[in-house]
């Protein structure tokens, strides 16, 4: 499917934008979350990380492009330090936790808040990301999730026109209640970071 | 006059009480030098009023120290990570890169003044017990050709390093201060983040300031008073910092010139052991206690701008009994912009299947053609060799005369391969 195939073209499109103001902390760092989906968990949280192994698996198959993985901060503050710090994009992390981070309450604090939005919820988890992740990705991830019910644990989905999250505290993603809602998939985002593909596009 | 039998009072008194003495004390209690001990202290940097992250003149003094004190620095490993021998490839990708590297210090060395040299003799390295090797995605020599994150764990002593991800390989001890240096004056940061601002914006790698992680945070964090001067620590600049050279080992004096009364004088990313080139982007990071003794060379700054070192004879024992190595050539296919090159016009560059004068294409072609050989002849696959040369192999400079084929060496000990 080409839209999945495309996937990866707006990825990371947070992080183009960061590379080019110069705020990223690595810009070769960001040439490798252009081209996985690392999906952040919590050691000190083992369900966290057997679900995002999981879950990564389900979009591995139903969207390769995403090239998704699990990656695991030894705690949720560091999961905190780096969404907030636009170092990666989406976590899974426990719905009070998600809420704290999005109000800045403590824990979180000196991370906080973050404007961060709601993919889908899955058991006692929801899958989140911050306001500037891609419109189309949020969607495809919706979709590819929403289509493996079967393959996740109580995967709490807005159903039907409903465009209520799985937790109130921290709403859908645009792309999310897109998806939900049954709008069109997004287009393709304007992409500043083209020009440094090459960085990992050498041919041998 | 003393009469007789006061006498041998007096004299047999004496004699038990320095009997007395030596029974209570051995060679041990005997103290030679005195010692200035700047200590970790809690989890991370963090926690630690003894560290910072980044580089700035307005950063307070941790710790006052006299010339030819014994300092003791106690350091973090260069990621201030949570890392232990279960870590796994997914704990590398979680990384904050922000929190790099932490470092113990600035110590004020009394007497010390803008425009000194500071010499710095290594007196000994303590390793901690455990040390690690990562690939990190787009970083190292490599990173096209790497792009998963790897670990080896490695168990250490001071003898050598072993690692359950490289089984079959011991690499020996060669401790030493992947950074070290002393703080920038206002002058030299001024000048640094102009160059470096122009280079980002020519599309070279730079890190711009940063202050979310930044310590102390009073003076870089996000409303410190110099949040938008403080250097980033993964160059190595005039002030020497993150140098990464194996060949300042214990023995070794560096001189570094001094731009700060005090010069601010920090420690930190101890390295177990590396190669010359440190290629994957890390060696055997780990923490370790530095002792350090200085000597202050008045007035000697203008002839030495950037940092120097000297020494004895410490550099044999760097040199292999037996080794395997391989060459590398400026020579690449049509099509390919080595990524070091991506920022430059390469409309010449590309259609080329031979680059004039390019120490970096050579070096790159000398390590691929070794881990090629070590999956090859010694049954790693890619990412043990891709580590292996990291902390064991020493790129080096044949050539940059033989015009346009500079030649590169990669030498790499074959001691390390032990029986599985």
């Amino acid at each position: 499917m080409s839209s999945r195939r495309e996937f990866l073209r707006t990825a990371g499109a947070g992080a183009a934008a960061m590379f080019l103001c110069g705020h990223a902390p690595y810009g070769q760092w960001g040439v490798y979350r252009r081209r996985h989906l690392l999906i952040l968990t919590s050691r000190a949280d083992p369900p966290s990380f057997e679900l995002g192994k999981r879950v990564a698996e389900v979009l591995a198959d139903r969207l390769p492009s995403s090239k998704a993985q699990v990656s695991r901060a030894p705690h949720k503050e560091r999961i905190a330090s780096l969404i907030s710090s636009q170092q990666l994009d989406v976590a899974l992390m426990r719905r009070d936790d998600a809420a704290a981070l999005r109000q800045g309450r403590p824990p979180f604090a000196e991370h906080g808040p973050v404007k961060l939005f709601t993919v889908v919820g899955i058991g006692e988890y929801l899958f989140v990301c911050r306001d500037d992740f891609a419109a189309r990705h949020a969607w495809l991830i919706a979709e590819a999730l929403d289509k493996s019910r079967s393959a996740l644990p109580e995967l709490l989905l807005p159903s039907g026109s409903s465009s209520e999250p799985p937790d109130s505290r921290i709403p859908l993603h645009p792309g999310a209640l897109g998806y939900f809602t049954g709008a069109p998939m997004p287009g393709l985002e304007p992409h500043a970071h083209e020009d440094h593909t090459h960085e990992v596009d050498v041919p041998q | 006059m003393m009469r007789s039998g006061q006498f041998w009072i007096i004299t047999a008194a004496a004699t038990l009480l320095l009997s007395a003495t030596a029974a209570h004390a051995d060679t041990t209690s005997v103290k030679a030098w005195q010692v200035v001990r700047v200590a970790k202290t809690g989890a991370h940097c963090v926690d630690d009023k003894n560290c910072m992250n980044r580089m700035h003149p307005a950063i307070k003094p941790v710790s006052r120290a006299n010339p030819g004190q014994h300092i003791v620095f106690e350091t973090r490993d260069a990621f201030d990570s949570d890392f232990n021998l279960g870590s796994k490839p997914e704990d590398v990708s979680a990384a904050d890169l922000n929190l790099v590297h932490p470092l113990t210090g600035p110590v004020f060395i009394e007497g010390a003044q803008r425009g000194d040299v500071l010499a710095v003799t290594l007196l000994d390295v303590q390793p901690d017990d455990y040390g690690y090797t990562v690939i990190v995605p787009g970083f190292g020599f490599l990173r096209d050709r790497f792009t998963k994150p790897f670990i080896a764990n490695w168990k250490l002593n001071r003898k050598e390093a072993v690692s359950d991800q490289i089984p079959g390989v011991v690499i020996p001890f060669n401790g030493f201060m992947g950074t070290v240096g002393v703080l920038p004056g206002q002058p030299e940061v001024a000048t640094i983040l102009t160059r470096e601002a122009a280079l980002q914006s020519a599309g070279g790698v730079v890190l711009s300031p940063q202050p979310l992680g930044a310590l102390p945070s009073d003076v870089c964090g996000q409303n410190g008073t110099s949040k938008n001067e403080c250097l980033r620590t993964i160059p190595p600049r005039e002030n020497g910092g993150n140098m990464d050279i194996k060949q300042m080992v214990v023995g070794t004096t560096l001189l570094l010139p001094c731009f700060v009364d005090g010069c601010g004088l920090f420690v930190g990313d101890v390295h177990f052991a590396q190669g010359d080139g440190e290629v994957s982007g890390t060696a055997i990071e780990m923490g370790a206690t530095v002792t350090l003794v200085t000597e202050i060379r008045k007035a000697q700054a203008a002839k030495v701008k950037v940092p120097h070192f000297e020494g004895g004879d410490q550099l044999i024992r760097l040199a292999p009994t037996e080794f395997y190595a391989t060459t590398g050539f400026p020579l690449k296919a049509k099509g390919q912009i080595p990524p070091y090159h991506t920022y430059l016009d390469s409309q010449k560059l590309g259609p080329l299947e031979n680059l004039s004068e390019d120490l970096m294409l050579a070096a790159r072609n000398a390590l691929i053609e070794l881990i090629d050989w070590m999956v090859g002849e010694k049954g790693l696959t890619p990412e043990q060799a891709y580590v292996v040369a990291s902390v064991a192999a020493d790129l080096r400079i044949g050539n940059v005369v033989d015009v346009p084929n500079y030649a590169v060496s990669a030498i790499l000990p074959t001691t390390i391969f032990r029986k599985k």
